[in-house]
C-alpha cells in the first residue's frame, strides 16, 4: 500500500460544555481551522466527505446543511452516515485511485440537548430506531442492552467481574479526565464507577461512552501535493463489519470483525510486531467488557495499559460520527508527547449505533512525521 | 368459514420516531430573526466583500471564509422566478404564488411567499417590496409576503 | 491508472410503493443476487459493498446496514451513503473510487427502495431547513416548478413544452418491463391532468415507486474473467451546489451540473458530446429537469432542450437517446431509481438494453441528482471496451 497518504492538518470544534451547537457552526469552524492548519484553501479542496447521522444533526438530508461548511460548494463530495474512520477510508481511497490531492473528511455530532441525561435517552431512542423494527425494535433493544447481554455472559463465563469492568472504566476516566476534549473531568474510583446510574445491568452509565458534542476536521492530502504542512502519515488501513445482530456474532465474538479488519491493516503495513513497532494503540470499545477482546484482536495484548486509549478513549470522549476523528487525534497527540518521529499508531473505530452488529470497523495505522 | 373469519396475515407494521430536537440557531440566524421581528431584514457580507447573503451566512460557501460584517437591506427586491402553487401539503390556502426574489443589496436570491395581488400577476421582473406580518415574533413568516412595488 | 468496470445489473420490476407487500430486505436481495448472477459470480466475491439510505424516509435508522449485512457477504465493510437524491449515482462514483484504489477488486452498489413505508413524506422534508424553520408549505415538488418557471420565463418558453417530455418517457417505457407506469399518455391528456403548481401538471411528475438496484463494480482484470462485456466507467464524479437560494443567482439552469460534464469530458476524451455519446440517462422526476440537463450536458444551447427533444434525436429511435428506459417519470423509487441510469445504460453497451436496445452504443451518460433545492450532481461517463462477441 501507498504510504502517500499525509494528514495537513487537524482540528477539532466543540467539545466543551456549551453545546447543543448548529450543525452548519461546528462543521464550518472545524473545517476552517483544518484548512488553516493545513495551509489549504477552498480551491484546493478536491473532495469533501462528511460523516454525520441525520437523528444526531437534527436535520432531515443534513447533508445539505453540511456539505457546504465543509467546503464542498460546487467542488465534489459526499456524506456517509457512519463512524470518521469509514469517511477516513473513502478519502484514502480517492486519493489513491489519482482522483484527488486534497480531501477535506468531517465527522461531526452537535447533540441535542445541554442535559446529557436527556441527550442520553435520546441516543438511545436513536439507536433502537436503528434496529430491525420487527424482532428487535419493538421489545427495545438498545446498543447498550447489547453490549450488557455481552458484559453479563462474559461475568457468568468467569472471563471478567463487574468491579474489573468498573476498574477499567475508572482507570480510562481518570486517564482521560485532564485533557481538553474529555466529558467526564471528575477523577474516579472503581466504587463511584460501580454506584453510577445502572442502565442495563451490568452496564452503570459511568461504564457507557461519554457522548459528548463536537466536530472533527482533517485535511489528508496526497504527497503529489507539496502539503505546507505535514502533522502525520495514513500508512495503511483495514475495514471489516460486524455480523447481523441475528448472527449472535456481538455476544460471542464481537472481536471478531476488530481482527479482521487490524489483520489487514498489519499486513498492507508490513507490521509483524504489534508490541515491538506500534507505540500507541486507540480503541473504540464502547463497552469496557470490550477493551480485553478488543485489544487482543489488535494484536496488542502485550502492549503495556498506559499506551492504550492514553487519553481515555471513548469513556471520556464519544462524539459518535465524529468519534473515529477523535480516536485518531488522540493518538497523533499522543504520538507527538511521546515525539519520536517515524512513531506509529493504531486506531480502531466504529459506530455505536447497534453495538458491533452491522458495524463497520475501521483500523488505521498512522506515523508521525 | 366465511371471509371475516380469516384473521389476515399481517403484511406491515407501523413505526413512529418520537424524537425531540432542540436546534441551536446559532449566532448569525439569531440576530437574523431578532432583527425580523424588529422589522428589519439583515444579512451577512463575505470577507472579501464580493457577496452579501440575505438571510445572512456564517461563512462564505465559495470562499470558507467567515462573513463578519452585518449589513440592511431595504426589502425592496425583483421577482427572479415565480410559480403558482394549487396543491400544497401545508396549511395555506391555494392557490398562493411563491417565488425567487433578488433583493437590493443582496447577491443571491431569497425564497418567500408573493401576496397582495393576484397570484397571477407576478412576472420575472415584477419589483417587489417586503409586507410584514401585523404582529413580529422573530421568525421567517414575520415576513407575511411580497408585494408589488406601489411607488 | 487502473480502471473500474461495471460487470453485473440487477434490478427488481417498479411497482407502486403502496402495492408493495415485499420487504427492503427482500427487493434488496433479489437485486443484488441477480447483479451477482448477472456477472457469474456469487456473494463470496464481494469484497466491500456501498449501500445508499435516507433516513427520514426510509424507516430504520441508517437501515442500509442492516440490509447489507443480511445478504451473505461475511465480514466485508459496508460503506453507507446518504445525499438526498445525489446518493444513487453516488454509489458508483464511491464504489470505483474503492476499486481503482488497489484495495477492493469487487464492490456492490446496492439501491433500496426509499418510499416504501413514510407515511408523511412532506414531515420529513419540513425537517430540512428546521434550523430556521420556513415553512412556506412548499415540497420537492413545488422547488422542482420553480426550475421549471425559472427555465420557461428565462427562455420565453411555455410550460407545455413540458408536456413532450412527460410523453416521450411515456413512450418509451411502454417497452420497459421493468418500469412502474406503462401507459401512453398524450401530449393532450398530460396538459388535462390538474396543476400542482405552476409549470407542472401531475403528468409532469413522478410516481412514487418501490424496487430496488444493484451493481457490482469491479477491476478490470476480475470483469474480464465474469460473463459480460467490458463497460467501463471512464469517469465519474459528484459536484455540489448550494442548499442556499442565497448563494444563488439563476434557477434557470444547473451550473453544476454543467461543470461536472465539462470536467467529465475533459477526463473522458469527449470534445463533441453531442457527436460522441450514444445514450444518455438523466435522473428526470419532474419533466422540465430533462430538457435543463440536456443542456448542461451540452447537447444544445440554453433554452434550446426542446428543440433537441422535437427533432426527435433524444428519442429511442433518434441519434442520442435520452431516458429509453423511461427513467423517474415513469418509476422513482428513490435511491434505486438514482442509481438505475448506470443499470439501465450498461445493459444498453453490453448489448443487452432492456425493451429498446440502441445499435452499436459505446458511450453513455448516467447522472442522479437531488437533495436541498436539487443542489448534487452525480455524473459518470461509461464506456464499451472492446467489441461485443457477436
Amino acid at each position: 500500500m501507498s504510504s502517500g497518504l499525509i494528514i495537513s492538518g487537524m482540528a477539532c470544534a466543540g467539545f466543551t460544555d456549551e453545546g447543543p451547537w448548529p450543525l452548519p457552526e461546528l462543521v464550518f469552524d472545524s473545517s476552517h481551522a483544518a484548512m488553516k492548519a493545513s495551509g489549504v484553501t477552498k480551491s484546493d479542496i478536491d473532495l469533501s466527505i462528511v460523516a454525520s447521522y441525520d437523528l444526531d444533526d437534527g436535520y432531515a438530508f443534513s447533508n445539505g446543511a453540511s456539505t457546504p461548511a465543509a467546503a464542498g460548494y460546487m467542488s465534489s463530495s459526499y456524506r456517509v452516515t457512519d463512524d470518521f474512520g469509514v469517511a477516513l477510508i473513502g478519502a484514502s481511497s480517492a486519493i489513491k485511485a489519482g482522483d484527488a490531492d486534497v480531501v477535506l473528511v468531517v465527522g461531526v455530532n452537535p447533540l441535542q440537548s445541554a442535559d446529557l441525561k436527556k441527550q442520553f435517552l435520546h441516543d438511545e431512542l436513536v439507536s433502537n430506531y436503528s434496529f430491525d423494527p420487527v424482532l428487535f425494535r419493538s421489545v427495545w433493544t438498545t446498543s447498550s442492552i447489547l453490549m450488557a447481554m455481552h458484559a453479563s455472559k462474559a461475568i457468568a463465563n468467569g472471563l471478567t467481574t463487574q468491579e474489573r469492568l468498573a476498574q477499567i472504566a475508572s482507570d480510562e476516566i481518570n486517564r482521560g479526565r485532564r485533557h481538553g476534549r474529555s466529558a467526564r473531568t471528575v477523577q474516579v474510583t472503581p466504587q463511584d464507577v460501580l454506584s453510577s446510574q445502572l442502565v442495563s445491568s451490568p452496564l452503570t452509565q459511568l461504564m457507557l461512552p461519554a457522548t459528548i458534542g463536537g466536530a472533527v476536521a482533517m485535511v489528508l492530502v496526497s504527497d503529489r501535493f507539496n502539503a505546507k504542512n505535514q502533522r502525520a502519515r495514513l500508512v495503511s488501513y483495514g475495514a471489516s463489519c460486524g455480523a447481523h445482530v441475528l448472527s449472535n456474532e456481538w455476544l460471542t465474538e464481537p472481536e471478531s470483525a476488530v481482527r479482521e479488519a487490524a489483520n489487514l491493516a498489519y499486513s498492507r503495513a508490513g507490521i509483524t510486531d504489534v508490541a515491538g513497532q506500534i507505540d500507541i494503540v486507540e480503541l473504540t470499545a464502547a463497552s469496557p467488557a470490550l477493551v480485553d477482546p478488543f485489544t487482543e484482536a489488535l494484536g496488542a495484548s502485550g502492549v503495556s495499559r498506559e499506551k492504550i486509549c492514553k487519553f481515555g478513549g471513548v469513556r471520556s470522549c464519544f462524539p459518535r460520527a465524529a468519534n473515529g476523528g477523535v480516536r485518531l487525534l488522540d493518538a497523533v497527540e499522543a504520538l507527538e508527547l511521546i515525539g519520536k518521529k517515524g512513531g506509529q499508531a493504531v486506531v480502531h473505530s466504529m459506530g455505536n449505533l447497534t453495538g458491533p452488529a452491522s458495524a463497520t470497523h475501521s483500523v488505521h495505522i498512522v506515523e508521525l512525521i | 368459514m366465511t371471509a371475516s373469519n380469516i384473521q389476515s396475515v399481517p403484511t406491515s407494521i407501523t413505526v413512529r420516531w418520537e424524537l425531540e430536537f432542540n436546534l441551536k440557531l446559532g449566532e448569525v440566524n439569531s440576530r437574523f430573526l431578532e432583527g425580523l421581528r424588529e422589522k428589519r431584514l439583515l444579512g451577512t457580507k463575505s470577507k472579501s466583500g464580493d457577496w452579501v447573503y440575505v438571510p445572512p451566512k456564517l461563512f462564505c460557501e465559495r470562499t470558507m471564509e467567515p462573513c463578519e460584517e452585518w449589513v440592511e437591506v431595504s426589502g425592496n427586491g425583483i421577482v427572479d422566478c415565480c410559480s403558482v402553487v394549487y396543491i400544497s401539503p401545508g396549511e395555506k390556502e391555494t392557490p398562493f404564488a411563491f417565488g425567487m426574489i433578488h433583493l437590493e443589496g443582496a447577491n443571491g436570491l431569497m425564497m418567500h411567499h408573493l401576496g397582495g395581488a393576484d397570484p397571477d400577476a407576478f412576472r420575472p421582473g415584477t419589483e417587489v417590496e417586503i409586507v410584514w406580518a401585523d404582529n413580529c415574533v422573530g421568525s421567517f413568516s414575520d415576513i407575511k409576503y411580497f408585494r408589488p412595488r406601489t411607488k | 491508472m487502473a480502471g473500474a468496470f461495471i460487470a453485473g445489473v440487477g434490478m427488481t420490476k417498479a411497482i407502486a410503493s403502496h402495492k408493495q407487500t415485499r420487504s427492503e430486505l427482500e427487493l434488496c436481495r433479489e437485486a443484488a443476487w441477480s447483479a451477482l448472477e448477472h456477472a457469474g459470480t456469487n456473494p463470496s466475491s464481494v469484497e466491500a459493498v456501498v449501500v445508499g439510505h435516507i433516513d427520514g424516509l426510509n424507516g430504520t435508522n441508517v437501515g442500509g446496514r442492516q440490509v447489507a449485512t443480511q445478504l451473505l457477504f461475511g465480514n466485508v465493510p459496508v460503506f453507507v451513503v446518504s445525499c438526498g437524491g445525489q446518493t444513487g449515482a453516488s454509489l458508483p462514483f464511491v464504489a470505483s473510487q474503492l476499486v481503482r484504489s488497489g484495495d477492493y477488486a469487487s464492490v456492490l452498489c446496492l439501491g433500496p427502495p426509499t418510499f416504501d413505508g413514510i407515511v408523511n413524506f412532506q414531515k420529513t422534508i419540513d425537517m430540512i431547513t428546521a434550523g430556521i424553520s420556513p415553512d412556506l408549505g412548499l415540497g420537492a415538488v413545488h422547488i422542482g416548478s420553480i426550475f421549471g418557471a425559472a427555465y420557461i420565463q428565462k427562455h420565453g418558453l411555455n410550460s407545455e413544452i413540458f408536456a413532450h417530455v412527460a410523453s416521450k418517457a411515456r413512450r418509451h417505457a411502454l417497452r420497459n418491463h421493468l418500469a412502474q407506469i406503462r401507459e401512453p399518455l398524450t401530449f393532450e391528456q398530460i396538459m388535462a391532468t390538474p396543476v400542482i403548481s405552476e409549470t407542472l401538471t401531475l403528468g409532469m411528475v413522478c410516481p412514487v415507486s418501490s424496487s430496488a438496484v444493484a451493481l457490482l463494480v469491479t477491476t478490470e482484470e476480475r470483469a474480464k474473467r465474469l460473463n459480460n462485456p467490458l463497460v467501463e466507467i471512464r469517469a465519474i464524479n459528484t459536484k455540489t451546489d448550494s442548499a442556499s437560494e442565497g448563494t444563488r443567482t439563476d434557477m434557470s439552469h444547473f451550473g453544476g451540473l454543467r461543470d461536472l460534464a465539462q470536467e467529465i469530458y475533459r477526463k473522458s476524451e469527449i470534445t463533441d458530446p453531442r457527436n460522441q455519446l450514444d445514450v444518455i440517462e438523466v435522473f428526470t422526476p419532474y419533466a422540465p429537469f430533462e430538457l435543463m440537463h440536456c443542456e448542461a450536458l451540452g447537447l444544445c444551447e440554453e433554452g434550446k432542450g426542446i428543440e433537441l427533444l422535437l427533432s426527435g434525436a433524444t428519442s429511442a429511435e433518434g441519434d442520442l437517446p435520452v431516458n429509453v428506459s423511461g427513467g423517474a417519470l415513469c418509476s422513482n423509487a428513490g435511491v434505486a431509481a438514482e442509481l438505475a441510469p448506470f443499470g439501465y445504460v450498461a445493459l444498453q453497451l453490453m448489448g443487452q438494453g432492456i425493451g429498446w436496445q440502441i445499435k452499436g452504443a459505446r458511450r453513455g451518460l448516467a447522472h442522479s441528482m437531488g437533495s436541498s433545492l436539487f443542489m448534487g450532481h452525480a455524473l459518470g461517463l461509461l464506456e464499451l471496451k472492446g467489441e461485443l462477441s457477436t
